[in-house]
């Protein structure tokens, strides 16, 4: 049993909450710690009917996100038409989760009204949410009338041959991609655009140049030849790339005034611990011996440990 | 947002005040603004200082004793297009020699672009430079300015700069000596495809370099390896032994219940808990200010009891952790 076993809530009978037909403690049920507590939950508010809807629907009005999953689930397995118009909102949910949930709760209610926007979420940030609203969108039978269309479908399935094949119509869409949070959409679509070579990708591939993922990176530069792009400008759109590299300046001035710190500042744990070692030492050292002594004593110390920390630090990579 | 352009947000430069030292044939004012905080000031800096020609190449040889990358790199730039033999030896000794990768890596592409053929050997050198980056950029500008590479070595080198992988293990044993020097590159994509290499040579010299790969820090080098130098002739029985020698990133039970004993709070910190330095910091302010109450031996002998229990605690937690490292 683990500590925090304590103050976790017993879990509550689902069965005999659905042999009820509680609607009100199902729900409850669905805000409960144990995953598996709240997908029984939201199984069996899928099973209550049109009955559960109208408490379905007030239950999203709830900061509780593993509640509105819950009911966004039951609202699609119960597949009322009457739960479109609240879940249409969900689309432009801050969560990127919720957004997932009504995507694909929405390809389960089969009603046509909501193609609009599930086109509009294939564009959506998050690309789990563009993932669900293309399965929604096959649910839905929506076929795409245009090239544009095709490319943001076959995108948001990450149907990188598909793209392939699509040419210079896949560029807007790949673009997009190319901005993704995620950085292997965004090492896969930078590949993609230098594959196509079009002189129109340049800009987008400019960007990716300074991208924070190594892999990108490597991509961009590969692709930004291939698109035209002069090759005298490549090194300089890297250099833009955000810094990992710790400034060792600043390690050399933590561990000079703070011995440790500067380790720690590299991400070494055990920094703390020679900081901890030093300030016991340094107290010490006072009381034994005074104070000239022992800053005679500490000094070559510090400025050991800044030294071998400023060349700890340059000796780490930062392509 | 970089701290420079923290401390000078108002200090903006158009295109006009550009054109305008370009005009002049102000060289050093453009160098000056390659440290601007803007990129596109730098740009727009570097595009107008290729414009000047030879009359540049005096402060454009003193910019790259700049302490700042960003200055070296521009200036780089603006040497490619000066067919001036000194702007090809200022370019060949920042390939060799600049501490900044990307510094290495422009003045290489710019090597290519300036044409000068006697340059060809530092672009040769270029090609066994710790960097992926460095080492594509000799490789391009090589091949623009038309080198043929004379033996096997040089075309395995050229390969891997490419990162042409099909290529290598074509070239049979001369390549065996470039792909185990590319087993230190920091890319652990690289070390695994070199390692993947090594084993299609399926050349005996490869095995030298078994042991090396199985230590690999990264498990897909070392899977690679596992795989590749069986082809090499390495016995399958020596495999064991040598991906032995990997870093071991699992944690000592001994090491936790130490720090814990002696640094409560520090132990957990060491398994990989985040509150565990502010378990050790809460106990250590603790300490100090009871002592500075009460004198310092109850609180020392508070101390120990409360980390005994806590070194304790840990032991019976992680001796049922498992112990085998992750290969």
């Amino acid at each position: 049993m683990q500590i925090a076993d304590i103050f976790t809530r017993r879990p509550p009978d689902v069965d005999t909450l659905a042999n009820r037909r509680d609607i009100d403690g199902l729900v409850r049920a669905l805000g409960h710690d144990d995953t598996a507590v709240q997908l029984r939950a939201a199984r069996a508010l899928g099973t209550m009917g049109t009955e559960a809807v109208d408490t379905l629907i007030r239950a999203l009005d709830t900061d509780d996100r593993d509640i509105r999953l819950g009911v966004i689930a039951a609202m699609g397995e119960i597949r009322d038409p009457s739960v479109l118009d609240p879940l249409l909102p969900l689309l432009h949910d801050r969560s990127n989760e919720v957004r997932w949930a009504a995507a694909l709760a929405l390809g389960q209610l089969a009603d046509p009204r909501a193609v609009p926007l599930l086109v509009r979420a294939l564009r959506d940030p998050d690309r789990y949410v563009r993932y669900g609203a293309a399965i929604a969108l096959g649910q839905l039978g929506w076929v795409p009338e245009a090239d544009e269309g095709r490319a943001c479908l076959a995108l948001a399935l990450q149907d990188w041959d598909r793209l392939s094949v699509l040419g210079k119509a896949a560029l807007p869409a790949l673009q997009l991609a190319s901005s993704d949070r995620d950085r292997e959409v965004r090492a896969r679509a930078v590949a993609l655009m230098g594959e196509i070579g079009d002189p129109s990708s340049a800009p987008a591939l400019v960007r990716a140049l300074g991208d924070a993922d190594d892999t990108v990176r490597w991509n961009a530069v590969q692709a930004a030849r291939a698109c035209g792009v002069p090759p005298m400008q490549i090194p300089r759109g890297v250099s833009r790339r955000p810094r990992v590299r710790k400034d060792p300046r600043v390690t050399a001035l933590l561990n000079f005034l703070l011995p440790g710190l500067g380790y720690f500042y590299l991400g070494k744990w055990w920094g703390i611990l020679i900081w901890q070692v030093d300030i016991t030492a340094t107290v010490w050292l006072f009381t034994i011996t005074g104070e000239q002594p022992a800053y005679a004593a500490l000094f070559p110390i510090y400025l050991f440990l800044a030294a071998h920390g400023y060349y700890m630090a340059k000796r780490m990579p930062d392509l | 947002m970089t701290w420079r352009s923290f401390l000078y947000p108002l200090r903006t430069v158009d295109n006009g005040e550009i054109a305008s030292l370009r005009d002049a044939g102000d060289a050093r004012g453009l160098v000056h603004l390659l440290s601007h905080p803007d990129p596109r000031v730098q740009d727009r800096a570097s595009a107008a200082l290729t414009t000047l020609g030879p009359g540049a190449l005096g402060p454009l040889i003193s910019a790259m004793g700049s302490p700042q990358p960003q200055v070296r790199m521009g200036a780089a730039e603006a040497l490619a297009p000066i067919r001036d033999p000194r702007a090809g030896d200022t370019l060949a000794r920042m390939v060799s020699g600049d501490p900044a990768e990307e510094v290495r890596w422009a003045a290489a592409v710019a090597l290519g672009e300036h044409g000068d053929s006697r340059q060809i050997p530092a672009l040769v050198r270029a090609l066994h430079d710790p960097d992926k980056y460095v080492r594509s950029g000799a490789a391009g500008a090589l091949l623009r300015l038309g080198w043929t590479p004379a033996d096997g070595v040089d075309r395995a080198d050229l390969h891997i700069a490419l990162q042409e992988w099909d290529r290598v293990p074509a070239e049979g044993a001369p390549a065996v000596k470039p792909l185990t020097r590319v087993l230190g590159d920091r890319d652990p994509g690289i070390r695994a495809r070199a390692v993947e290499a090594l084993g299609r040579t399926g050349h005996g010299d490869a095995a030298g370099a078994c042991n090396r790969a199985l230590g690999d820090p990264e498990s897909r080098v070392r899977w690679q390896a596992t795989l590749a130098f069986p082809c090499c002739g390495v016995p399958l029985v020596h495999l064991p032994l040598g991906i032995s020698r990997r870093p071991k990133t699992g944690k000592h039970p001994a090491v936790a219940v130490f720090l814990n004993l002696f640094f409560p709070g520090l132990g957990y910190n060491y398994l990989g808990a985040w509150w565990g330095l502010i378990c050790f910091q809460t106990i250590v302010t603790f300490v100090v200010l009871l002592s500075l109450a009460i004198g310092p031996v109850l609180p020392t002998v508070l101390q120990y009891s409360v980390s005994t229990l806590i070194a304790l605690q840990t032991w019976l937690a992680v001796r049922t952790l498992p112990r085998e490292d992750p290969m």
